[in-house]
Order: C-alpha cells, then structure tokens, then sequence
C-alpha cells in the first residue's frame, strides 16, 4: 500500500494511487482531541504537532498540517488577534487606517513573532515524525489579499476598483510589502519542513475579482510570488475559482482548491494533466449533515474528479469548524477511501 | 427625447460598463430636461438597481462589480434626491452591523445601501458589534428590524446573544434577519442562531425585511 505521500505525489503527477488522497483540514479539532482550549492550543507548537498527529492516527488520511490558522500572519503586521472557544481567532483591529500608512507600516520578521515561531516548531516536530511518509502543509495568505487584513476589506476594495488617484499612489506599495512578507514566510515554514504551503487568496478568487481585474492584478502577482517560493504551492481561491481554471496552469502552483460552487466535472478536463484539483465539499453544512449525505456528496465530487489521478478530496477552503461532530468528520474520510479507489 | 425605458436600459448599460461617467451625464442631461425626480429615481435608477440585485442572486456579477455599480446607483439617487423636496424615508429604521469580532463589512455595507434605496432609514452599527448596541440602538430608534450580516461561523454566535436580550428585555417583536456566506453555505444556520429570516443577497434582504417590517 502507497504512503500518504506516494499518494499525494501521484496525484500531483496526474496519475491513479490505490485512491485518492483524502484531506480534511482539520486545524482546530486537535485541541478537542487535547482537551485544551483553542487559544493555548493554538500558540503551542508541540500541542499543534501533538494535535495534528492524534486526528491523523485517529481517521487516518493523507496529510498533516503545521499551521493553526491563517490569520496568524498578521502578527507580523502588528495586530493582536481575539481568540475564541470554538473558532480560529479574529483580528483585535487593522494595522492602519489610511492608505499612506502604508510606508509607516512595521513588518517583523516571522521568526521575531513568538505565535509563529511555534508554528515553525509544529511544523519541524510533524517533520520529525513523518517526514517522507506524510505530506506536511504549511499555509499562509496570498498576497494580493493580505492587504484587506491590514487595512480592511472596504478600503482594499475602494482602493482597487474606486480610488485611481490612491490606487496609482499606493496600490504597488501595498502589493510590495504583502509580496515580501509571504514569500518569506512560506519560504520558513519550507525550511522547517513542510512539504508543501497553502496560498489563500480570497480577494483574489472569481467570487470577487472580474476575469480581466485578476488577470491585470492578482495573476502577474501570483506568479511572481509563487516563482519564489522554493516548494510547490497549492493555490486557495476560498471563494469560487471554477471561471479562472483555464488561467490556472499559468500560475505556477501544483494543484488549487475550488470551492462548492465550482463545477468539478467540467474544471477537470481543462485542468488534466496541468494543475491537480483539490476540494470541494461544503466545509459549513458538514456541521449538520447525515453521514449519509456526507456519503453522497463526496460520492458527486469523486466521480467528478478522480478518473486520471490530479484530484485530492478536501473541503472547500478555509477549514472544517469546530462544531463538526467527529462522526462526520469519519464519514468524509470513509467516504473518501470508499469512493477515490482508483 | 428617448422614451423612460430608453433612458432605462442606457442608465443599465453604463452602470453595468462600471461607467460612472456616463451615469452623471445621462442623469443630469434627464434632470436638465425637466424629467420629475420622482420618475427618475422610479423608473431609471430602481429598476436598473432590480436588474443587478438579479444577478448577484444569480451569480452573474462578481463583488468588484456589485461594488462599483452600487456605488453609481447610490451616487446618482443622491443627486436626484438634492433636487426633491425634503421628506422623511418613507419606511422605519433598520439596524444592521456584523457580529462581534466579525470585520467583514462589504455584504453590509451593500445591504444597507440597497435598504436606503428602498426608503428605509438604515443605521449602520459598522463592525464587530456588540450585542448589547445592537438591541439598545434598536429600541432607541424604534427599529422593527435588525440586520446581521456574518462571514464567521463562531462569530455568528452573537445572533444568538441578540435574541436572547431582546426576548429578555420584552422586544422580541424586533425581528432578526441574517445574512452572509455562512448562511449561504448553510440555511439552516439561521434558524439555529435564532434568526427570524435570512436573506441570500441584498435583493432578498430588502424584500425580506418588507415582509417582517409589514411594509409592501
């Protein structure tokens, strides 16, 4: 029988395993497995490892992840997060308030930011673990989309499609400073030892950007972040991609997560042999599904996807919540192995 | 002069062309050439606001557009309105914000422009709201409705706490509808957090609120 990593690689190489890879993102259900609240398990990296460890033996699927969420990048930018007993925390406020903030912005170092230096040690602990066995993902925000976190959705958004003077002035800096903090990071969590990272792009995804604004603005960016990031990328649209999946193979990354509204079935034979496709399962109704029809959906994208290799089966983006019943989260994994054979 | 449903489906055109510039001139030109305020806002700019709720709904425009095209429409309402005498919004308030630790404002912001637009008087709480504000603002303003618009499952949670203030304080006549990905990705959410309504889109929400305002 493959390893988990075999598998992923075969996916990624187009090709049939046994079945497909099956990954449910799990970042918060270690800490239930721990008995420990979100927030100490969330800035502890040997209970991250430990956590990520417990799920994988306990369903055992395809890969483990290192990071806890992905808001944590923007401790580097300043902000304090609020923290929740049953969700990934929230941001405590936005770096700045105005555009010419910009330049005044202070980015640390990843390895100065004590939250992400034990994602670095999750990271190597699974390393020591599993490495060469178990795929270990790490995971970050894009950055043509980091800059609604610093700034706000609604002033991102005023600056790229309503504000030309700000966005002449401004829009390069802001793109500069994300670009240069992601690579970084990603570049980290790699030298830690993860096999692969996560990009997620929401702002960048079809959901919110017209073809040709993610052609001008986002692609260019993607390709040169992606060029320079020494391991391979899965692209997260977390929002729909279904209508960019021709532009997709342009972009450098390995394989890219669509989300439930995208059409698998037709994603797949413009995607074959290209760029391998993750997703889609609804992440929020999993919360009250039957297993039944969990068994039926992951059913639908299997038969969507799987022929030909290039499909690993996951939710859509970000993750699967807290309150999903563990009995669920048993029925996409079994439904996975019982569906993806190859 | 081009006949009201021309003037429609041009006012359409550069709204969904994102053509701010032609928008001003076609409104001004109708203002200049004595069309009443009234028909201009009920007949031009209205139904072209219907035509792109429609395909929000049905996903035929993406958030950058739905963006920019609300921000013409609300540009141009507004300098019709200058021209008109004033008068009250017709319809009651409506509260609206995003639950506590919740920033993501864009769907509110458009629910509430297109609330506005449909005659209501919209107080805007911004983001991460207490539960508290939203209930105390609701009975000082006489609100019949709040509107709470969540992205985040565990912040949706708030919903929760409103319903449980305002049944306690003796307003559970105030009427809760929700919206936002979440409950896009998961109907049965808003009935769970204690909803009274949820609403898919901004379209959907000004009709929902009219039907538990009682306002048709």
């Amino acid at each position: 029988m493959p390893t988990p990593l075999e598998r992923l690689l075969t996916a990624l190489s187009h090709k049939e395993a046994d079945r497909i890879p099956i990954l449910p993102v799990l970042l918060q259900h270690g800490a239930k497995e721990l008995n420990v609240d979100l927030e100490k398990y969330f800035t502890n990296g040997e209970m991250l490892a430990e956590g990520q460890t417990r799920l994988i033996e306990k369903y055992e699927y395809d890969a483990v992840i290192g990071v806890p969420h992905v808001v944590e990048d923007l401790l580097a930018f300043g902000q304090k997060l609020v923290y929740f007993p049953n969700g990934a925390p929230v941001l405590g406020g936005m770096a700045i308030s105005r555009f010419h903030e910009i330049d005044k912005l202070v980015v640390k170092d990843p390895g100065d930011v004590p939250e992400l230096r034990e994602t670095l040690k999750a990271i190597e602990l699974l390393a020591k673990r599993y490495k060469g066995t178990v795929p270990i993902l790490g995971a970050g925000i894009a950055p043509f989309s980091l800059p609604s976190m610093f700034i706000g959705t609604e002033k991102w958004l005023q600056l790229l499609f309503d504000d030309e003077e700000m966005r002449k002035q401004y829009l390069i800096r802001f793109l500069e400073v994300s670009m240069e903090f992601c690579v970084k990071w990603m570049n980290r969590q790699l030298d830690a030892g993860a096999d692969t990272v996560v990009l997620a792009d929401g702002m960048a995804s079809a959901t919110i950007l017209l073809r040709k604004q993610f052609q001008k603005w986002a692609m260019p960016l993607i390709k040169a972040t992606i060029a320079r990031i020494n391991g391979p990328v899965v692209y997260e649209g977390v929002g729909s991609l279904g209508d960019f999946a021709d532009l997709l193979p342009e972009l450098g990354a390995a394989a890219a997560i669509f989300d439930r509204y995208d059409n698998l079935a037709e994603i797949k034979p413009v995607l074959a042999g290209k760029v391998t496709i993750v997703g889609n399962i609804n992440n929020i109704a999993l919360i009250d599904w039957t297993p039944e029809q969990i068994e039926e959906e992951v059913k639908k994208v299997c038969e969507a996807a799987k022929k030909g290799g290039g499909f690993i089966l996951a939710n859509q983006g970000p993750e699967i919540p807290y309150d999903v019943p563990d009995e669920n989260i048993r029925a996409f994994v079994e439904a996975g192995k019982k569906w993806g054979k190859q | 002069m081009p006949t009201i449903s021309e003037i429609n489906a041009r006012f359409l055109h550069y709204i969904q062309s994102l053509d701010q510039q032609g928008a001003d001139k076609l409104i001004s030109n109708c203002l200049k050439a004595g069309l009443p305020p009234e028909q201009i806002i009920t007949k031009i700019i209205m139904p072209a606001i219907d035509a792109i709720a429609e395909k929000q709904k049905n996903r035929e425009v993406v958030v950058a557009q739905i963006y920019v095209m609300a921000k013409i429409a609300e540009n141009e309402i507004n300098k019709v309105l200058v021209e008109m005498p004033i008068k009250p919004r017709t319809k009651g308030t409506v509260i609206i914000g995003t639950p506590m630790g919740d920033y993501h404002g864009l769907g509110k912001k458009l629910v509430a422009t297109f609330l506005r637009l449909a005659d209501y008087q919209v107080m805007d709480l911004g983001l991460s709201v207490n539960h508290f504000d939203f209930v105390n603002m609701a009975i000082a303003f006489n609100a019949k409705i709040i509107c709470v618009s969540a992205l985040l499952l565990h912040t949706a949670l708030g919903i929760t706490e409103i319903r449980k203030e305002l049944d306690s304080r003796g307003y559970n006549h105030i009427k809760i509808v929700v919206g936002g990905a979440l409950f896009n990705f998961n109907p049965k959410l808003s009935n769970k957090y204690g909803a009274d309504a949820m609403a898919p889109n901004a379209l959907d929400a000004v009709r929902v609120v009219r039907e538990l305002a009682g306002d048709f």
